[in-house]
């Protein structure tokens, strides 16, 4: 008998590549509320953020061979099969104006986080605080391009049109985003508040 | 249309932090993708953005899914394709149907009449013909029996001396194997494309090791494991390719009682275009018990970045 809960998520990862669906459960259990979460708040509706959640899981069982953990935490695989999911469905849905608001990235960096009670939690909970705190450094320009791409799903040349702004600019815009976004969640690990 | 200048050894540096968040278009996403498959360099920088871009996952608050969500996820989960085999139907011949059930049974039944009349008329001149031959038959039987008893005296030396060979086969062939491993391992080892696959112990046991040495493009490996559970004779491991979640069957190993043993891999596809290799063992002694995975090695795909 396997005990799923003793085993990493890269174990579960390559279980779940080997057909294994209790180990896909696990990676349920430990995962739907991030997955889930992001769904809702990019998608804007319960329901066909449940249909993506449930969508995401069904990747993660056919595409878990493809995982390769050299290239990075399964965390961050996970996370990543997620939004492309959810970035899907937001395209093939034609981006409806209901889920192109974009003062809601606004409140997001500005958010306070709610005290969540496990350890777990606790640990999220830091971390949410910290990557809100990285994107409320930003300058607004550059915030506005990643919130735009990463949580409402616009391609950069999109965002270029809406912001009647020139494609290099945006990608500009970006490029400095992330950098300065990795440069301050890494500088945050290697120096806990 | 973008301008193609990656197509000339260039790299789509302004592409791939936008690729990392899922902010390309159509065209350049699968652009950059193409690139990806031989620019090891680009897919670790890659790999750095996406590191980055899913905490920004994380600044979401946290809404737990619905409880009913779960078995629903579950249930639809796609049944796997299992292990490609051959399809031997193909070889069974069909039997031709047509116009049967119109007029071929009335014709076979008025054939089967006339044949079974003049068979009782056959049947009586055959059975005198039978009296004169079994009178005959029990002179050449006895005969027989004299030819046979001396037979029987030579079979039995005759069957020594096949024992003997059969014996020496064996050990010349076991030989021969060993000698061909040896001979695939030393060339492995010395030739400097080779390339190490370390398997990793899937479960707790980590004293359980296993490494492939790929060579020849990925056309040739051989898998090496050390400290594994002697197999027993008629449940060897079992050793798996995987490519999109369908395995192949990529050869029987046997551990003997020291814990160690070899296998050359001959896959239908260079190793390097396979996802994974999987090391695997039937649950107790019996071959349709389920199977415990034992050793695993995702395989990067073009081979190790040097």
């Amino acid at each position: 008998m396997v005990e799923y809960q003793g085993l990493d998520d890269r174990q579960l990862i390559e279980r779940t590549a080997w057909g294994d669906k209790g180990a896909l459960e696990e990676l349920y259990d430990r995962h739907s509320t991030a997955i889930f979460s992001l769904a809702r708040y990019m998608l804007r509706h319960e329901a066909v953020a449940e249909e993506a959640t449930q969508e995401v899981f069904i990747n993660i069982w056919l595409r878990a061979s493809s995982y390769r953990p050299e290239r990075g935490e399964p965390r961050a695989w996970l996370m990543s099969v997620a939004h492309h999911k959810v970035i899907d469905i937001i395209r093939a849905q034609k981006r409806t104006a209901a889920a192109s608001d974009p003062e809601d990235y606004e409140t997001l960096a500005a958010m306070p986080s709610k005290d969540r009670g496990t350890e777990e939690e606790a640990h999220l909970n830091m971390e949410r605080a910290r990557v809100r705190q990285a994107l409320a450094k930003l300058p607004e320009a550059q915030r506005e391009v990643i919130a735009l791409a990463y949580f409402r799903g616009l391609s950069q040349s999109e965002i270029a049109a809406r912001l009647n702004q020139p494609l290099g600019t945006v990608k500009t815009r970006v490029r400095l985003a992330m950098q300065k976004l990795r440069a301050e969640l890494e500088e945050d690990v290697t120096e806990p508040i | 249309m973008l301008p193609s200048r990656f197509d000339y050894g260039g790299h789509p540096e302004d592409l791939l932090e936008g690729y990392a968040i899922d902010a390309l278009d159509p065209e350049e996403e699968n652009q950059v993708e193409t690139h990806l498959e031989s620019c090891a360099e680009c897919r670790d920088r890659v790999n750095e953005w996406q590191s980055a871009a899913y905490l920004l996952a994380l600044a979401v608050e946290p809404q737990e899914a619905p409880a009913r969500l779960k078995a629903r996820t579950l249930a639809a989960l796609p049944t796997r394709q299992p292990v490609a085999r051959p399809d031997y139907r193909r070889f069974v011949p069909r039997l031709p149907a047509w116009g049967l059930r119109k007029w071929a049974l009335p014709v076979a039944a008025a054939v089967l009449l006339a044949l079974l009349g003049s068979s009782m008329f056959l049947n009586m001149r055959i059975s005198s013909q039978v009296d004169q031959m079994v009178s005959q038959n029990s002179t050449v039987t006895a005969q027989l029996g004299q030819a046979i008893a001396q037979n029987e005296r030579l079979a039995t030396a005759n069957s020594g001396l096949q024992n003997r060979l059969v014996e020496s086969e064996g050990m010349g062939s076991g030989m021969m194997n060993d000698i061909r491993k040896i001979r695939t391992l030393s060339f492995l080892t010395a030739h400097p494309d080779t390339q190490p696959l370390v398997m990793r112990p899937a479960g707790r046991n980590d004293e359980q090791q296993g490494v492939i040495l790929v060579g020849d493009g990925g056309q040739q490996a051989l898998l090496m494991v050390t400290n594994m559970v002697e197999s027993a004779g008629t449940n060897p491991y079992q050793v798996w390719l995987v490519k999109d979640g369908i395995r192949e069957l990529a050869g029987q190993l046997k551990v003997d009682a020291t814990g160690w043993g070899t296998l050359n891999l001959t896959p239908e596809q260079p190793v390097f275009k396979y996802d994974s290799v999987n090391l695997t063992m039937a649950e107790g002694n019996a071959s349709n018990n389920p199977e415990r995975l034992v050793l695993t090695s995702n395989i990067p795909a073009g081979g190790l970045v040097r």
